[in-house]
């Protein structure tokens, strides 16, 4: 450390968080003195920061009050005047789900047509969208939704659909990239967001559009490439299950602009549902929450109250199902098994909490088999490990991966997988 | 006498290190510093360059680097980075290049600084900057043998000024 140059110091600060700086600022004198030069912060702070725009996980990704302070200062940047803020902070502190209709798909096996996205209740009986078969991985599909009205669009939700009936295979896009237009022509899009990556699994996806401020009518989903063949075909398909758009459509501004410069009406916005106790008394016992209302019970401290009251009168969705058992896991309280929903990233919390045998049903319930097997393989089951290695089915983990899976957790897993297969090196 | 065209020998640049060895180079690859680039522009027909201050371990490290990025653009490193660990930061070439002990880095990055390699010295620089991430005070003094020279008057006074340290 002592041999380097003050400007190379300077140099690997920059590639750190503000936090980590201070960190390292308070280690010794040189540090310190290089890190609180003005002239340091003043170049620091004009680096562009990226802002991650794409999240997976077990719900859907949404900080209102990060993103309202990124287009505030923005919008600031940009000079607006003070009637546009007014309607900014109404429109963003009132986010709802704006999807009117799915108008057109690329393709579409049997009856599985775009509309079959829409609702989440849909898609836990197995209502979803599907491409036609492709022979080859880089076929391109795309879906398109007309919007309750020209509006404001902070985000896209969507959620791939995982088979249980061929055996847990899930049909994800290779990668994908949002548009918003005017029309639903082609060459009418104005906003393109970037290409994500999508991970093979059973999550929720987050396109944020929002530091940005992008108004249209229609979005397009542009799924690119596939990655499953469909067992029996070995055709290429791309499924989803549910497919979200959160935003502000411009016409609520006559309504509900705290201003009411004008008045109109309107019978296509529905009315949002308001979010109080009352709600949560007469409607949790009877209607399972979709993953929107979830986000305003979060955002209102509410969600706890919530399960509580459905966990009366009925099952949970694998939505509510994930909180309540994150929740009960944290309080160590007991989890009642009847009432929740398989859903593969439950087994996750549960395999990391070490509770394996809860997990190893759920796994095997969201006919996820390949953590399965991962599950038998920390419990040294090797009889059924062997059994599925038989099995030789191409959907299952052959000799070879569980080999892999026990390196991963562990010498000790490693130790006991290779001796049990006879495995040398 | 035969002569084969298509197989035109490419002119090598010879490096000479602080030991005296010396480590052969293909032109085209050297030409990625530019301080060896404004030798060869500057002086005609230079083949030999002297790096009195480089061992001979960094020179083949470098070389390395020369090669695999001879005809494409190394990825650029976006700041500040996202994880402490380089595999999630840049491609997962460079992470494996650059998977070395602190004073291997530190060399690299000092003789990337005085042959003018830019993106070498970012990868370095990250590198280190992964090293520091997420780290706190005591740690990173113990890892790095740094004393604690703050008198005890004002530690205090740093501690009341910046309580985020205790975080």
């Amino acid at each position: 450390m002592e041999s380097l140059r003050s400007d190379l110091i300077r140099e690997i600060l920059e590639y750190l968080d503000s936090h980590s700086i201070m960190q390292v600022a308070c280690t010794c004198k040189r540090l310190n003195q290089i890190a609180w030069n003005d002239n340091f912060w003043a170049v620091y702070l004009q680096i562009p920061k990226p802002y991650p725009r794409y999240h997976s996980g077990p719900y859907y990704f949404y900080n209102i009050s990060e993103l309202r302070a990124k287009f505030y200062t923005k919008m600031n940047l940009a000079g607006k005047n003070k009637q546009f803020y007014w309607d900014c902070a109404h429109a963003l502190n009132n986010l709802r789900p704006i999807i009117k209709k799915g108008i057109r798909s690329s393709s579409q096996d049997y009856d599985q047509g775009i509309e079959n996205t829409l609702k989440y209740e849909d898609s836990l009986y197995g209502h979803y969208w599907s491409s036609t078969g492709s022979v080859t991985t880089d076929a391109n599909e795309y879906l398109i939704y007309e919007l309750i009205d020209t509006s404001i669009v902070a985000s896209v939700h969507f959620m791939c659909y995982r088979a249980g009936f061929q055996g847990g295979v899930i049909y994800p896009p290779q990668k994908i990239q949002i548009k918003i237009g005017n029309s639903d022509n082609d060459s009418d899009y104005h906003y393109s967001s970037e290409i994500y990556d999508v991970e093979v699994r059973n999550k929720y996806f987050t396109v944020l559009v929002l530091p940005e401020l992008v108004i249209g009518k229609y979005i397009k989903l542009k799924l690119i490439g596939k990655v499953s063949p469909q067992p029996g075909d070995e055709k290429y398909y791309t499924v989803l299950s549910y497919v979200q758009c959160i935003g502000y459509p411009l016409k609520s501004f006559y309504e509900e602009s705290p201003l009411k410069a004008l008045s109109s009406t309107s019978e296509e916005i529905e009315e949002i549902s308001k979010i109080d106790s009352e709600y949560i008394s007469t409607q949790a016992k009877q209607e399972p929450a979709d993953p929107f209302i979830i986000y305003q019970l979060m955002a209102k401290n509410l969600l706890n109250e919530f399960i509580d009251e459905a966990l009366k009168g009925r099952s949970l969705n694998p939505f509510e199902s994930y909180f309540y058992v994150e929740r009960a896991l944290q309080n160590d309280t007991e989890i009642d098994f009847g009432k929740v929903s398989c859903y593969e990233l439950i087994g996750d919390l549960l395999f990391e909490k070490g509770r394996f045998d809860e997990a190893l049903g759920i796994y095997q319930d969201s006919r996820d088999f390949w953590k399965w097997t991962m599950v038998l393989v920390r419990l040294d089951n090797y009889q059924s490990v062997r059994r599925v290695v038989m099995m030789n089915d191409p959907r299952l983990p052959k000799i070879a991966d569980v080999i892999k899976m026990a390196k991963e957790l562990g010498e000790i897993y490693y130790q006991n997988a290779k001796n049990y297969f006879k495995i040398e090196n | 006498m035969f002569y084969n065209f298509n197989k035109i020998e490419e002119v090598k640049i010879r490096l000479r290190s602080a030991e005296g060895h010396i480590c052969e180079v293909e032109e085209s690859a050297a030409l990625m510093s530019s301080f060896i680039r404004s030798m060869i522009e500057g002086f005609n027909e230079v083949t030999e360059v002297s790096l009195p201050n480089i061992n001979s371990v960094v020179i083949e490290k470098v070389i390395e680097y020369m090669r695999h990025y001879k005809d494409k653009d190394p990825p650029i490193i976006k700041k500040p980075i996202i994880s402490s660990k380089m595999e999630e930061n840049t491609s997962a070439w460079d992470a494996g290049f650059i998977d070395a002990d602190w004073n291997m880095v530190v060399d690299l990055m000092t003789a990337a600084d005085y042959l003018m390699m830019i993106p070498l010295r970012d990868l370095c620089c990250a590198k280190m900057a992964c090293k520091f991430k997420g780290r706190s005070i005591d740690e990173l003094r113990a890892e790095y043998h740094i004393e604690n020279e703050f008198p005890s008057e004002m530690e205090e006074n740093l501690e009341f000024q910046h309580p985020w340290r205790l975080e």
